[in-house]
């Protein structure tokens, strides 16, 4: 069993609190992402189930265990640092096989071990480098391979990632979840990339400041999005202002301080009166010359457009004064807008929904 | 017009060069000199190396300053990475304090530290000993040591200790299989300057030394107030025969894992 749960736990650093009374369970075999900006405390917690630092409240359980007073070399853990931390005077292969050298296996079994963690991160012929003799890619792989080898119950990785080249990332990426897929390993996992945590993991905890914003599979967070500050870290949203007018069991209607009347498909728990904010995703939005049936639908120039490759970003600004963006994928029926030209922005009434209206940008 | 300046340059360094050995090539070859009495011409001759052999008080007085080098080498190592560890790796009260305070020592002449000691251990009733030497030597190089292993320490990265921690490593494995490795460069440079200021010292051993017991600066002092033969020469010759090696060989192991 290795499942990893956080009872209300705070921990703070003289007067600032860097996690406040966070719980979370993460289950056996999950790959689990700490998604926030820096400072939301993602790192501290990952640090707090390591063992490196002790809660100042609450209980840390590791397969059902309580941690407290646990020492971090009794954890059964493995941890990938972010800057990887290879033992610089030792080589690849006594990197890898210090974690079996220190619970004294026997030298044979550790010989086999090791040989099959080089392989499995795919990295042999590198055994007798040093690390300062490795690419950051190939460091990272001993690193992997070396929080691996001891067959730990959890896997822990702090930013991984972050210093690979965006080819070498995506690659890793899938690669890392092959294998943990394949290992069957609990695994938490730290990053400040929005992408990221959507690619690799089985749920997400969005943090910011300390608190759990949000928990959920990366399509439920996605989608629907408890708040403001979550809908902006994970992708872009684009964000109308109004007044609940109507509400039926499927749509909720708002009319916007400009007069725009918009019908969103889902709702938090809105009451006729109230303000509300309305987020509609750039890659949910149509463009057209004409309009159309659709009832989202408000008319607009072309003021910015930025060629991506795969798709092309159109900011428009309406007559409200509001900006507006909408990726639109570069097809070859659908002829690209030029800057200057006036549009119709559309959207579906599903493909949108409600928040509530704040004033700060936080959980 | 460069070259003439990298000429100049290289003159330049030559004569600081020819300043700073002149004397001491000087000192070493009159120990191969038979005069007594420094007179030229030049002439070869072992005789004081071999009446060296037989000073029985030159001979104590270099014993006892490599052997109390020695001790107090190892002491001030010790003592002082143990000092630079704790204020690297933990938060207590009065650290900052602390970590202004190490300096200032090193500012007052020895003059003073020495008879500051003195005043001290008289109050304290503690006759001058042997203990009260190693005590003050280990004193005076214990700034430096923290200097030296501080910045060494800084230079380690803790996420180092705390995978080893996390790889099943207790405390004590981490320290000798990850941490010391690491920092044995700044142990060896600790250790070498800390010799090399203990032999060297006169003034506090001087002062600090109890009776009968002399160490060589004292030793070569005494013998120029008394009258002296160039048996100290051949003395000095032997110390900074072996200084250079010493030299040479540490600041190769500095190199290697700077």
């Amino acid at each position: 069993m290795s499942s990893v749960e956080l009872q209300q736990v705070s921990k703070n650093y003289d007067q600032v609190v860097a996690v406040d009374q966070v719980s979370l369970k993460v289950e056996d075999g999950e790959f689990f992402a700490l998604l926030g900006p820096s400072g939301s405390g993602k790192t501290t917690i990952l640090r707090l189930i390591a063992g490196f630092i002790e809660p100042d409240q609450g209980k840390i359980l590791i397969g059902g265990s309580d941690m407290n007073g646990v020492p971090p070399e009794r954890r059964n853990i493995g941890v990938v640092f972010q800057n990887y931390a290879l033992f610089p005077h030792l080589t690849a292969w006594e990197n890898v096989a210090f974690g079996l050298e220190v619970r004294r296996f026997p030298k044979k079994e550790v010989a086999e071990r090791v040989k099959e963690a080089f392989a499995l991160v795919r990295l042999e012929g590198m055994e007798q480098r040093y690390p300062r003799q490795l690419s950051g890619g190939q460091q990272q792989r001993v690193a992997l391979a070396r929080a691996l080898v001891t067959r730990p119950r959890v896997l822990l990785l702090d930013e991984p990632l972050g210093a690979l080249d965006k080819k070498l990332r995506t690659q890793m990426q899938v690669e890392l979840r092959q294998l943990q897929q394949s290992l069957g390993i609990t695994a938490i996992f730290v990053t400040h990339d929005q992408e990221e945590a959507l690619t690799l993991a089985d749920r997400i905890a969005v943090m910011d400041r300390g608190r759990i914003c949000q928990i959920g599979e990366p399509a439920a967070v996605y989608e629907y999005p408890v708040n403001l500050f979550v809908s902006n870290f994970l992708g872009q949203s684009n964000i109308f202002r109004g007044i609940v007018t109507k509400i039926n069991a499927d749509f909720a209607h708002i009319q916007t301080q400009y007069g725009y009347e918009l019908v969103a498909g889902w709702r938090k728990s809105k009451a006729i009166g109230e303000s509300a904010l309305l987020i509609v995703r750039p890659e949910k939005i149509n463009l057209s010359r004409q309009p159309s049936e659709i009832p989202n639908e408000v008319p607009g120039k072309v003021v910015h457009r930025i060629y991506l490759g795969t798709n092309t970003t159109y900011v428009i600004q309406l007559e409200s004064g509001e900006v507006v963006t909408a990726f639109i994928q570069n097809k070859a029926e659908r002829s690209g807008f030029s800057l200057g030209e006036s549009i119709f922005v559309s959207w579906a009434a599903e493909n949108c929904f409600l928040l509530d209206e704040v004033t700060q940008d936080s959980c | 017009m460069s070259r003439a300046i990298s000429t100049i340059a290289s003159l330049y360094a030559l004569l600081i060069l020819v300043f700073l050995y002149g004397p001491l090539v000087v000192m070493i070859i009159m120990g191969f000199n038979r005069s007594p009495f420094y007179e030229l011409p030049f002439q070869y001759d072992l005789i004081w190396f071999q009446k060296l052999s037989t000073n029985e008080r030159i001979l104590t007085a270099t014993r006892n300053s490599i052997v109390l080098a020695f001790a107090v080498s190892i002491l001030a190592t010790f003592l002082g990475t143990l000092a630079a560890w704790a204020m690297s790796r933990y938060h207590f009260r009065g650290k900052n304090i602390l970590r202004i305070l190490i300096i200032p020592p090193i500012t007052i002449p020895w003059l003073i530290l020495a008879v500051a000691l003195l005043l001290m251990f008289y109050w304290l009733k503690i006759p001058r000993s042997l203990f009260t030497l190693v005590v003050g030597h280990v004193g005076v190089s214990l700034p430096y040591v923290i200097l030296i292993m501080s910045t060494r320490f800084q230079g380690l990265d803790s996420s180092l200790e705390e995978a080893a921690r996390s790889l099943g490593a207790g405390p004590f494995t981490t320290f000798q299989r990850i941490t010391l490795p690491l920092i044995i460069p700044g142990l060896v440079a600790s250790f070498m300057f800390t010799f090399a200021v203990s032999f060297d010292n006169f003034t506090l051993s001087h002062f600090l030394a109890p009776q009968g017991v002399s160490t060589l600066p004292v030793e070569i002092y005494t013998s120029i107030r008394k009258g002296f033969t160039p048996e100290i020469n051949a003395i000095s010759a032997i110390v900074f025969f072996f200084s250079a090696i010493l030299v040479l060989f540490s600041s190769r192991e500095i190199k290697f894992v700077g």
